[in-house]
């Protein structure tokens, strides 16, 4: 039996339009723009527009010009900062990578109630805010803080040292603050290898040592790199820690910025600042990646 | 019976650049199980897509019944469908997976808690009904998958690929579970399938694709007996295939040479067909396993027609039966495979021995080089 | 506070899930003893004193009876708390920010999840522009952002106001419900969603009887990191705060600044109970859910 016959015969070979809006494959074009429209108008008047006026805002202070960019190289003190900026990330990240390591390596290959030990203490910092963290440092390090009344009373100081606004109290603490951000990348990284590779290198006679250095050490690497980009670039500009826990020795551009926009009200400075912080933060972001990539095009080859 | 025919109309579907389906026209016959046949790529699960309305074709008509649903959305088809890996919801009960087609359909809820278990006793699913997906088994799951395609009561069910997941074991009941189903239900079964024997076992027609197109359609026997290209005879069963120069045709028999002493001679040649070869053009021979006599080597000095001498070369135990790996003397083809029953036995031959092999003329199929192989 | 990395673990952790590999079933590896000797225990054992000692140090120094921070505390009181809860200031800046928090929460799930949605299963064109700038308030320092918002929202009246901390707190807390949610929806299997359609249901039908099921506990997720996002959140807070419309980290900051009082120990302990309180339950409820969903 056949129907076709009874049905008005449209033009049937005729290319049809709607043969595009296929619900296999997701929602159709209007659909989607509508769905993420909220998000578009939402970025672009809060987060877009903000920080483009901001920024376009440093080239037009008197006029138009670089010469709120011009300030900041004349001025040694502002070069100093940034430097101090650069500085500070570096040796944060560095911190981080060798106190975050061992610890994202125990938790990923201890036995399993170690482990659960070792993720609790890593999970409990994550959770909480880096302004109590933060605050805690001042608490630790101030004169009349936690280490000090410790030491005096140990009898191994008779002065109370100082310990807060230091270079090394913001690294100290910054470090502290940071190290979830390096540990989880390195502990999802050494997790993710598989257990034969280690049992492989055992069999091969590789020593325990020699299977760390030339297996796990190496296939945890992407998981160090992500790390260190994370770590290196809230380095960067971190406000909230250096703010507490530094003094005016120990200014960063987070710290500047921050200074110039609320005592100064120098809003075209703090602009031509962000710029600069902003596309430093952007320049690790994108050489990182192509760090990455290349890589894995490395690990292709050998 | 409530089953409805399917008529599909010159059905053209491009993805980009690329045709996925090309002039492809077909027609189910209300309460027909017919397959969609052919390797991955062959555009058959785009052709179930456009029939389920996941893929609106880029020409061409389907319809259900009298009803042209080619632009349809797919919610409002009434086409029942079940998915390769069974697609259930995970976050609701077999009973709520089986219902849920009705609530769909604002059935009351006393209507729908009788038809949910009567579909769940006709799956034999009785007692399972307040168990998640996840905690049955894959036949099990199959069969919540089949309730719920079923009962809001489409004319046509959708199979794609349904029983891929499962054991070759638990394919075979399903397979015979689907067909007694369908057999109590009269719905129209489209089933898209690369696995020709199970279309074989299933099927009232089987239509065969290849490259986005139809190849041939035709009940499983008629496929069997009569591949309309080399493809389908490869595609379809076990085919033995040897390189032959095409000789004469004499009287509706036509004689291919396949070695310098041996020919075959061929009536499954058409009268019209006979024409596209020419005298010395090269063919493909076909030839079943189970159509080929082997015996010791005749004891004449010559072999004559229809006789390919070979050596053995591998004697294979299938449980019913045996293969036997022959190298045909002059052919540089793959050694052709030859089915002999194990009551018949296969002592009596061993590895190395000259044997020959007795083909009937009804039993060589001639197909052009080339054109429409699947190499 | 950091919620992308959680969203790593949580990630991580369904992951381990779906490959069905029962925990207990990892043999020890190597034992302990063999891979880290005596001094390497010691050693871990003090970096992981380094990584907890601070952000459970506040909670002894708010219970100290003195009236400034002393170590160790020579008593225990409560007259910190007490202090806390009966002064008018505190208590207007801890309203403020749950209030703020709660509504960032609503607003940022909703944008979030509709952009995920979108980025996944949708036809976009510049997917990979949108993206980028989806996440971009995860890269962009905080500080920029602050004061970039704090500059543009002074005129428009926008600053120590509930709608400008709206804005910018769901701005810092969508990436979160975006990476969130489009993780599990590439994990959810789209033919559950046709399998819908073919069973009769309409789109938004399908969408909210078979997709949100399904992405739910990644909702909630998000959902979650956005209200610590907000209420944790300090850099922002810090600029945008006007004398009226103060949160409790901007009030903090001012607290630690000028008076250090055992008041702020108080409500840092709070600040971390409700974090490990929020993210605790989480972690618990999603444990139980799995553990019910795929017996």
């Amino acid at each position: 039996m056949t129907v076709t016959s009874t049905i008005a015969a449209p033009p049937i070979n005729a290319i049809n339009n709607r043969a595009r809006a296929s619900y296999a494959r997701g929602y159709s074009k209007t659909l989607s723009l509508m769905l993420i429209a909220p998000l578009v108008l939402l970025m672009g008047f809060g987060f877009l527009y903000p920080v483009g006026k901001l920024l376009i805002g440093s080239l037009f202070a008197p006029e138009f010009g670089l010469e709120q960019f011009r300030r900041l190289i004349r001025s040694p003190l502002y070069l100093t900062v940034l430097l101090r900026t650069f500085e500070i990330a570096f040796a944060v990240t560095i911190a981080s990578l060798f106190i975050g390591y061992p610890i994202a390596f125990a938790m990923a290959k201890l036995p399993r109630r170690w482990a659960a030990l070792t993720t609790v203490c890593v999970l409990i910092p994550l959770w909480t805010s880096t302004l109590v963290r933060s605050y805690a440092w001042i608490v630790l390090l101030q004169r009349k803080g936690v280490v000090n009344e410790l030491l005096l009373n140990l009898g191994w100081i008779t002065q109370p040292l100082r310990l807060i606004y230091t270079e090394g109290a913001v690294i100290m603490a910054m470090t502290h603050v940071l190290l979830p951000y390096m540990i989880l990348p390195i502990f999802a990284a050494v997790h993710a290898i598989p257990k034969e590779l280690g049992q492989a290198a055992r069999n091969l006679g590789a020593g325990g040592t020699s299977a760390f250095w030339r297996i796990m050490l190496p296939l945890s690497l992407p998981g160090v790199f992500a790390g260190c980009l994370m770590t290196f670039i809230l380095a960067l500009g971190f406000y909230v820690t250096p703010a507490l826990v530094g003094g005016p020795r120990t200014m960063l551009m987070a710290t500047l910025i921050g200074q110039q926009t609320t005592e100064t009200l120098d809003w075209a400075f703090a602009g031509a600042l962000s710029t600069v912080l902003l596309a430093a933060t952007l320049t690790f972001v994108i050489a990182f990646r192509k760090t990455l990539s290349l890589n894995r095009g490395f690990a292709g080859v050998a | 019976m409530h089953g409805e025919p399917i008529d599909i109309l010159q059905i053209e579907k491009t993805f980009g650049d690329k045709s996925v389906v090309s002039d492809v026209s077909l027609s189910v016959k209300a309460g027909e199980f017919l397959s969609l046949l052919g390797p991955s790529g062959s555009g058959k699960t785009t052709l179930l897509m456009m029939i389920a309305g996941f893929e609106f074709p880029n020409a061409g008509q389907i319809c259900v019944g009298s009803r042209d649903i080619t632009y349809l959305a797919p919610n409002r088809r009434a086409v029942g469908m079940v998915f390769q890996k069974y697609a259930l919801f995970p976050h609701m009960t077999v009973a709520q997976n089986v219902a849920f087609p009705l609530r769909m359909r604002s059935v009351t809820t006393k209507d729908i808690n009788r038809r949910v278990s009567e579909m769940i006793d006709l799956v034999q699913l009785t007692g399972f009904e307040g168990r998640y997906p996840q905690q049955l088994s894959g036949g099990q799951q199959q069969r919540v998958a089949v309730a719920r395609a079923l009962i809001a009561e489409p004319p046509v069910l959708l199979m794609d690929e349904p029983l891929s997941a499962l054991d070759k074991k638990l394919r075979e009941t399903m397979q015979i579970e689907i067909k007694r189903i369908q057999n109590r239900l009269g719905v129209t079964v489209v089933y898209v399938t690369h696995d020709q024997e199970e279309a074989l076992t299933m099927s009232d027609r089987i239509a065969v694709m290849s490259e986005g197109r139809l190849v041939q359609v035709g009940s499983p026997f008629d496929l069997y007996q009569r591949p309309a290209t080399s493809f389908v005879a490869e595609f379809v069963g076990k085919m033995n295939f040897l390189n032959g120069e095409y000789v004469e045709a004499e009287l509706g028999k036509c004689r291919v040479r396949i070695s310098e002493h041996a020919t075959l001679s061929s009536d499954l040649v058409a009268d019209g067909e006979s024409e596209q070869y020419r005298l010395g053009g090269r063919v493909r021979v076909a030839i079943r396993p189970e159509d080929i006599t082997i015996t010791r080597r005749f004891e004449f000095g010559h072999t004559t027609d229809n006789v390919l001498r070979g050596t053995v070369e591998a004697v294979i135990f299938l449980g019913q039966a045996h293969i036997i790996l022959v190298q045909i003397e002059g052919q540089g083809e793959a050694p052709v495979q030859v089915l002999v029953p194990s009551s018949i036995g296969h002592a009596t031959f061993v590895q190395g021995e000259t044997v020959d092999l007795v083909i009937a003329p009804s039993a060589v199929r001639l197909f052009p080089r080339g054109v429409g192989s699947v190499q | 506070m950091s919620p992308d990395m959680n969203y790593a673990l949580a990630e991580r952790e369904a992951a381990e899930m779906e490959d069905r590999i029962p925990k207990h079933a990892r043999p020890q590896e190597v034992g302990l003893r063999y891979v880290f000797g005596i001094a390497t225990t010691v050693g871990l054992a003090a970096l992981l004193f380094f990584l907890i000692l601070p952000t459970v140090l506040v909670i002894p120094m708010s219970l100290g009876s003195a009236d400034y921070l002393e170590f160790p505390p020579k008593g225990i009181t409560f007259k910190w708390y007490v202090q806390y809860v009966t002064d008018p200031d505190w208590i207007a800046a801890t309203l403020f920010s749950l209030k703020i928090a709660a509504a960032t929460t609503v607003s940022a799930t909703i944008i979030g999840t509709l952009a995920a949605i979108a980025l996944v299963r949708g036809d976009l064109p510049g997917k990979a522009l949108l993206q980028a700038v989806t996440i971009s308030p995860m890269i962009v320092p905080h500080i920029v952002i602050a004061v970039s918002v704090f500059v543009a929202f002074a005129p428009l009246k926008l600053s120590g106001n509930f709608v400008g901390f709206l804005i910018a707190h769901t701005i810092l807390a969508v990436p979160y419900v975006v990476l969130t949610v489009t993780a599990s929806l590439q994990r959810f299997d789209a033919t559950l969603e046709l399998a819908a359609l073919n069973c009769g249901a309409g789109r938004s039908r399908a969408f909210f009887s078979v997709v949100l099921p399904g992405i739910a506990p990644s909702v909630s997720t998000g959902a979650v990191f956005a209200f610590l996002a907000s209420f944790d959140e300090a850099t922002v807070a810090f600029f945008l705060s006007g004398i009226e419309g103060k949160t409790i980290t901007r009030k903090m900051f001012e607290d630690i600044d000028f008076n250090l009082t055992p008041v702020v120990a108080a409500v840092s302990t709070m600040l971390v109970l409700v974090s490990l309180l929020v993210m605790g339950g989480l972690t618990l409820l999603q444990k139980l859910h799995r553990a019910t969903s795929r017996i």
